[in-house]
Order: structure tokens, then sequence, then C-alpha cells
């Protein structure tokens, strides 16, 4: 079974989507309603792809048809490279996951839906005074350009608790950063894993100490 | 029953209180020794005061700003074996005042929930007191855990509810089911003494991770233990 026709079935159990008909290889016409107000949203139609890099090389089969609306990734841990994303924003096509899928299918419009954990981070950073700019690598790390300071480069990590193997796998995973920024809002560091971070000159971080950061060199 | 390392004089009320505390055992988690025995007839007992900080300047873990009403208070004294009393003499810094308080704490506190925590004949009976508290703690962890959307959203504020509760109503809870299945471990089966272990460590886990200082993962709730006492 195919990633998308394997989507067709979990979108065919949803309550709120009336219908998910597969186009040629790797689409979905997806027809749903608000099941609160029983109205009907207008259909749209989807890219569903299964990759653990989200690239230019892995979107561009995709991008000839024009009325895509949102690029589905199945697997849940993937990495969206920046490129990827530049492209999909200035298209204005949604991106994410399956849970990202259902919360944008849940606003009625998919359209220019980002990765609900990237958006937080992505807005929360914009309106920060001090940051002049955001680059990202990928959807997990981030360089910030900031005011008058250098800029930093972010490494995002969601855990509920952040341990050695994380900080290994992401220095792994991405080489240079300085910070790491957990975030999940119930999340903790073990003492072994902020132990090992600082020995590496990273600094690990949750959402309010990290904007404070932000302000220093 | 006096201390080696010094006169002890506390007053009457003091050893009434002490000896009344210790529930007739010694003070110190991991012995709980009996302090009292009628071996062969003869009523006797081998509780002994041991001072938290010396009786003297020169004593085991002393406090020279203490003055000799301080030393001999009840705060500063705890009941126990004479081998604790005479281990925790003899290698003070391992056995620091801070570990001594926190023995004698734990034990008040563990004779004061035991006298409150019903001991029941029948596995049907367990299940229908245990059962509201797992449904209990079961809601809160389906309606604010981590595990729910909000936690896309590294500033969520339904992350500090979840907290709130998890210190008011789930930590609590545990204890509550813990010292339950402590005083009826006669109703438990031979396939659930597992269960009820790993339930023991998830809570201790759970303790250290949100008042504590959170310095390993902690474990899962066991599944099986929704089903404690069924059957």
């Amino acid at each position: 079974m195919t990633a998308r026709d394997w989507l067709i079935g979990i979108l065919n159990e949803t309550p709120s989507v009336i219908s998910a008909t597969p186009i040629e290889n790797d689409f979905i016409h997806v027809h749903h309603k608000n099941n609160h107000h029983n109205v009907e949203y207008p259909p749209f139609t989807m890219a569903v792809i299964s990759t653990q890099l989200v690239n230019q090389e892995a979107l561009e089969p995709l991008l000839n048809r024009q009325d895509i609306q949102f690029v589905c990734n199945i697997p849940k841990a993937s990495l969206w490279a920046g490129s990827a994303i530049s492209t999909l924003d200035d298209r204005n096509i949604g991106w994410g996951g399956v849970g990202d899928l259902t919360s944008a299918m849940q606003g009625g419009n998919v359209s220019g839906f980002k990765q609900r954990k990237y958006r937080f981070v992505e807005r929360g950073l914009q309106q920060h005074s001090r940051v002049s700019g955001l680059t990202p690598h990928y959807d997990t790390l981030i360089e910030i350009e900031r005011y008058n300071l250098p800029p930093i480069t972010v490494a995002l990590i969601y855990a509920y608790e952040l341990t050695v193997e994380h900080v290994r796998h992401a220095i792994d995973t991405y080489g240079d950063f300085s910070i790491i920024l957990n975030t999940n809002p119930n999340g903790n560091s073990t003492t072994a894993a902020t132990d090992l971070a600082k020995e590496l000159n990273i600094e690990i971080f949750k959402w309010g100490a990290f904007l404070g950061r932000l302000n220093k060199r | 029953m006096t201390c080696s390392h010094g006169r002890t004089n506390p007053t009457a009320q003091t050893k009434l209180r002490l000896f009344a505390d210790s529930g007739g055992y010694c003070q110190r988690p991991n012995c709980r020794r009996r302090l009292f025995s009628d071996e062969g007839g003869k009523d006797y007992h081998i509780a002994e005061m041991a001072h938290i900080f010396a009786a003297t300047n020169e004593g085991p873990r002393a406090d020279t700003a203490l003055s000799e009403s301080e030393r001999s208070a009840y705060e500063n004294l705890i009941l126990l074996c004479p081998n604790c009393h005479t281990e925790i003499d003899k290698a003070p810094d391992i056995f620091t005042d801070q570990m001594i308080t926190e023995w004698k704490n734990s034990h008040v506190l563990t004779i004061k929930n035991i006298l409150g925590v019903a001991q029941l004949s029948s596995r049907d009976d367990a299940r229908n007191f245990i059962k509201p508290i797992l449904r209990a703690n079961k809601l809160i962890f389906e309606q604010f855990g981590p595990d729910n959307d909000y936690s896309a959203n590294p500033e969520a504020e339904e992350a500090y509810v979840w907290k709130r509760k998890m210190l008011s109503q789930i930590i609590p809870n545990n204890r509550k089911m813990i010292l339950f299945i402590d005083a009826n471990l006669h109703l438990i089966k031979d396939d659930e003494h597992e269960t009820v272990e790993l339930f023991r460590q998830h809570v201790d886990d759970l303790i250290h991770r949100h008042i504590g200082d959170n310095e390993n993962v902690a474990s899962r709730f066991p599944s099986e233990m929704n089903n404690l006492f069924e059957g």
C-alpha cells in the first residue's frame, strides 16, 4: 500500500471528511466540512510524500500541478529543508505531517498552513524586537539575525525529557549550532544532557528563557 | 537510652512525643526495627534517642550555635535502634542532619497516613477504592497532559495547568494509592506485584521530576495499574 493510499484510508475514517479520492500517483482530492456547523468547506488537492528529508528534489515532481494546496509528509520524524519551506511558503502551499493536515483542515483552509511546531516558533521570533531576520536551514534549525548582535543558530528539539541522546543526535544531524531550544512546553532536560551540552559549549533553553537570551551576546 | 556523645536532658514530654512519633519502630527508613521486646518473658526496649546536631561541640554534626535546650529539644532528637544510632554517629559526613531530619519527618508521615488508610478484606472493595482515583488521574492526563495538541506551542498556557494539576492532584492521588496498596498487600495477586512495583517507581520518578531535581528520565505509568484488584 502506498503512503498516499494509506492516508486516504485515514481521511475516509475522519468524521469531518466527506470524501478523499486519489488523483494520479501522489495526490488526493479532499472534500471536508465543519462538523459542528455542518458547513462544507471548499474541496482541496493535496500531495502526499513519504521521505526523511523534504527538499527541492522531493518537491519538484509534485509542484508541476498548480492546484496543490497542501503537501503532507507521512513520517513523523522527518526534516523539511529551508529551501523546501521557502518554495512552499512562496506558493502559499500548506505543509506538515498528518497531525498538521488535520489541524489545517479544522481551520477550513489548508493553504498557507505551516507545520504547527515550526509556526509557533517562527511567529514568536518574528515578533521579537531584537530579531531582524530568520533563515531556516531546516524546520528544526534556524539561523536568527539580530539587530546589533551577531546571528545565532538554534536547533529546535521537541522533547518531554531532553536527554544526552537528543543532544548528540542534533549534533550529528545539524553540525554546528550554539543553542538548543526545547519547544515542548512540558519538557525538561536531564542533568546529563545539560552537562554534556555545557561541555560542548551549547546552551539549552525553554521558550521563555530563550526569548531573554536573544537580547544578549 | 542516652546518647554516648553527650548527655541528653529532654523533658518527659519530649520523650513521650519521640516514642509516640516512632510508633515503637526505629525511625531509619530501611531499618524500622521494633524497639520494644518481650523476648524470654522480659519486657524491655532498645530505643536510643540520637541527636541530629550533637549534644556537644565536639560530637557528630555539631552546631556550636545551638544552646543546651535546643540540643535537647524534640526537633533535635530522633529515636533509633542501637545499630542505627551507632552508624549515624560514626559517619556524620554521610548521615547529615538533613538526611536524618527527613527520616524522622517521613516516619511520622508514614504512621499518620497508615492510620488513615483502610485495610480491606476483599478485592472488590479494594477495586472500588482505587478505581475513582485512577479515573481522576486518567481524566486529568487526557484533558491536560503532555500528549495533547497544545504541546506544539512552546508557550502554551495549558502546560502550567498540567503542572499545577500534577502537583495538586495527580501526585497526591498516586501517594494515596501507594499507601493504600501497601496497607492491602494481602489482596494483591502474585502477577500484580510487578505492576505495583513499576507503579511505585513511576510515582517516585514523577515526584522527582516535578518536585525534585529532575535529573533523570522518568518511567511511564504502567497501564496494568488500570486493572489492579480486578477479578
